[in-house]
């Protein structure tokens, strides 16, 4: 579509004091600054509107080939045509193409400007590097067109690509056969979602892809594809393809030769996959055997892609976090991906990553791979376990600091109590400092008789449990207890059913059970007979034995968890439950049962355990 | 001749060591009154009838169960702010860490620690500490 320039263009034009000229699609000029018009000696009247052609006749075959390219939006064209000078002595210029697009991204024409070799002599570098890159080994010539038309679903290919394609007679090919020239995987993928996304869309292309080949050398291709629309749909595709397989090789060749190592050695043997990306495109330049060995690809089907078609990162934060560590710490660490190898395997692997940089300031990441393996679940049961014994630790700890507590407290008494009976002349003093002592001596046995307890629990773990008849131990506990059952008077009913059987530890069940049917007994209400109902509950996961008594009761509005923990009591029976509780709720979580208590002042509590079926 | 503290204040869960205890605060006669017991509920029944002066000095075990003695010290501020006084407050503690210490400073109803069970000396001290004999006792 022809398109006048605006004004502001124009103003510019006017005033730049190199000489460019804008041509439209068709190569005519459109407008054309002074100092072209000098340079080259001629009018306005005598260029706009006309073709280039007309104007200079001289041009080589090359020139239309090149303006085409330019159209279709490759940058930066360079073209020395010794034919162009003029017959004095002028100095050996250089012409510079570039696509003309406006705003949109749309055509309007090519921008031709002129450059004098004296004036800026590092162009001659520039000139000679871009036909190394696209020339070296490689015909200019590989660059062809093509074409798709919807309604016939046929593509249509110039000699040219049909030599890119290394295609032999076949001018058109349906379109999945010519998506198929593509290599499987991610260049196919992208051909046919740029084809698609042209058809629906409208949306041109521009894209780097892999061809598949036979042999050893991988060959690439800059395709560029444009939609046409009639009547509000796509009726064809029109595009180029050039082949930049060297440019490609070269681009890599140069990181890469120039990496800090010494030689490629060490990035090749290392034991674990490496892989070395550009920083600044996120093209894969390299990657070590032993990274080969774990994905299963070989180097021509990962170099050149971008790490995003990996599609490693998962969220778009992952890929942040991974991009600004690299930026902030020259390193990122320990990053879980998840790839998918050549046989469509997907494994987590461990990345870790740090930025280098060669000697030309070109920035590269060098990524090491690890497998993940099941580490995630060795190491979620590895922390279980280290806080299992961290609190055991902890138990233990806090026991041995309590009964040392007490150990020390009762025998720094006893020795001054003995000092005071010693000098102590008087009758009564010393019978109370006697009775002192002695019970002192009951607190002291009591906790080491609750010491000697806890010491045969532990060393008791490693019998296993069975299941036991509860009714058989019920009736243990009774025994043990006998002397202060008739003592109170108390009276044990139990309603328990039967023949049931719990889990159990033989001698943790014995233990619980008379311990609290001890405790029951120790703190009944002074002023009734003391009633103790047993009864047991055999529920899906689990049996609820209940203990049930009337005694005092219990305040365990403020700290109920308190009463399972080991006080430092070392006095009187009577207003201290010692360890007994302590041991039973250990014993109880030995067996992987929980023990609950409801109490009421006055009125009494009820105790229950549950253990696992 | 010593100035003499109203009434001293033991609570300790141990009876053998509130003995030894009541035994050396007698000896050390500095007190009028020493009154022992073996748990916080206990103490505060007493202390917040009517007719009970409140104890000049306390000295309190730091590990005692079902009522520690911060819950005590807790609900011991209600009792000094009604009846008007303060007391002088010594944990006692079978160990000195200097962990222990630091926290202690840190908090303001304890006025000292001291290593249990007291002797003469350390009781001495103490009253020559807060109870000086140059001021009129509060």
């Amino acid at each position: 579509m022809k398109q006048k320039p605006s004004l502001s263009t124009t103003n510019l034009l006017q005033q730049t004091p190199n000489p460019i000229a804008f041509l439209d699609t068709d190569f005519k000029f459109v407008r054309v600054s002074k100092p072209w018009l000098a340079k080259f000696k001629v009018t306005e009247n005598e260029t706009i509107g006309r073709p280039i052609f007309e104007v200079f006749p001289l041009f080589s075959g090359d020139w239309s080939t090149k303006l085409r390219y330019a159209l279709d939006g490759l940058k930066d064209i360079q073209i020395i045509d010794p034919s162009t000078y003029g017959n004095q002595n002028d100095n050996s210029f250089i012409w510079n193409l570039n696509p003309w697009q406006d705003d949109k991204g749309n055509n309007l024409g090519v921008v031709l400007s002129v450059k004098d070799f004296t004036e800026i002599n590092s162009l001659k570098l520039e000139l000679q590097k871009t036909k190394n890159q696209l020339k070296e080994k490689a015909n200019i010539a590989k660059i062809g067109s093509w074409e798709y038309a919807v309604a016939s679903n046929l593509v249509y290919l110039s000699p040219l690509v049909r030599e890119i394609f290394k295609l032999k007679d076949n001018d058109f090919l349906k379109l999945n056969d010519a998506v198929d020239l593509y290599k499987k995987g991610i260049s196919r993928k992208k051909i046919r979602k740029a084809i698609f996304d042209a058809i629906e869309n409208g949306t041109p292309w521009n894209q780097n892809l892999q061809l598949t080949s036979s042999d050893d050398s991988p060959v690439w291709v800059n395709i560029i594809g444009r939609p046409k629309f009639s009547n509000g749909r796509c009726t064809r595709i029109i595009g180029t393809i050039q082949d930049i397989s060297e440019k490609v090789k070269l681009e890599q060749k140069t990181f890469v030769d120039k990496l800090p190592f010494e030689n490629q050695t060490f990035f090749d043997l290392a034991p674990v996959g490496m892989a070395l990306v550009d920083f600044k495109t996120g093209k894969l330049l390299t990657i070590n055997k032993a990274l080969k060995g774990l994905t299963g690809y070989s180097s021509q089907e990962i170099v050149g892609q971008s790490y995003e078609d990996f599609n490693i990162f998962k969220t778009v934060t992952q890929k942040n976090t991974a991009i600004g560590q690299l930026k902030k710490t020259q390193a990122f660490k320990s990053l879980t991906v998840e790839l998918q190898n050549k046989n469509s395997l997907i494994t987590p692997y461990l990345l870790t990553g740090s930025l280098i940089t060669n000697v030309n300031n070109q920035r590269a990441v060098l990524i090491s791979f690890e497998k993940k393996l099941q580490t995630t679940r060795i190491n979620t049961e590895l922390k279980q376990q280290l806080k299992k014994a961290e609190e055991n630790t902890e138990k233990l700890v806090n026991f041995t600091h309590m009964v040392s507590h007490n150990l020390k407290a009762n025998s720094v008494n006893f020795s001054l109590l003995l000092d005071f009976l010693e000098n102590e002349e008087d009758d009564k003093k010393r019978k109370k400092m006697i009775s002192v002592l002695k019970d002192g001596n009951k607190s002291l046995s009591e906790t080491i008789k609750g010491l000697r307890e806890l010491v045969a629990i532990r060393e008791n773990t490693n019998i296993k449990k069975k299941a036991l008849v509860l009714n058989a131990y019920i009736y243990k506990a009774e025994q043990n207890l006998s002397g202060v059952i008739r003592q109170h008077e108390a009276k044990i009913i139990n309603e328990v059913p039967e023949n049931t059987k719990v889990i159990a530890l033989a001698p943790y069940l014995e233990n619980i059970l008379s311990n609290i049917i001890s405790n029951a007994i120790k703190f009944r209400n002074p002023q009734k007979q003391p009633v103790i109902i047993l009864n047991a509950e055999v529920q899906k996961e689990v049996t609820i034995i209940s203990i049930e008594d009337n005694g005092m009761g219990m305040d365990l509005s403020k700290h109920p968890e308190k009463l399972f923990e080991l006080y430092t009591t070392v006095g009187n029976a009577l207003d201290s439950r010692g360890m007994g509780l302590y041991l039973t709720h250990y014993q109880v979580e030995l067996m992987k049962g929980t023990i609950t208590v409801e109490s009421q002042l006055g009125e009494g509590s009820i105790f229950k355990i549950s253990l696992p079926n | 001749m010593k100035n003499k503290i109203n009434t001293v204040l033991l609570l300790d869960d141990n009876a053998a060591t509130n003995f030894i205890n009541k035994k050396f605060i007698t000896e050390a006669d500095c007190a009028e009154k020493v009154l022992d017991f073996r748990s916080g509920k206990n103490a505060l029944n007493y202390l917040n009838s009517n007719d009970v002066e409140a104890p000049e000095l306390i000295f309190i075990d730091i590990n005692m169960p079902i009522m520690d003695a911060w819950e005590f010290l807790e609900e011991y501020k209600q009792i000094e702010i009604k009846k008007k006084v303060k007391s002088v407050i010594v944990l006692l503690s079978t160990s000195l860490s200097p962990a222990d210490k630091i926290k202690i400073e840190k908090i303001n109803i304890i006025d000292d620690m001291r290593l249990k069970p007291l002797s003469i000396e350390s009781v001495n001290e103490v009253i020559k500490q807060f109870f000086p004999t140059d001021k009129a006792v509060i």
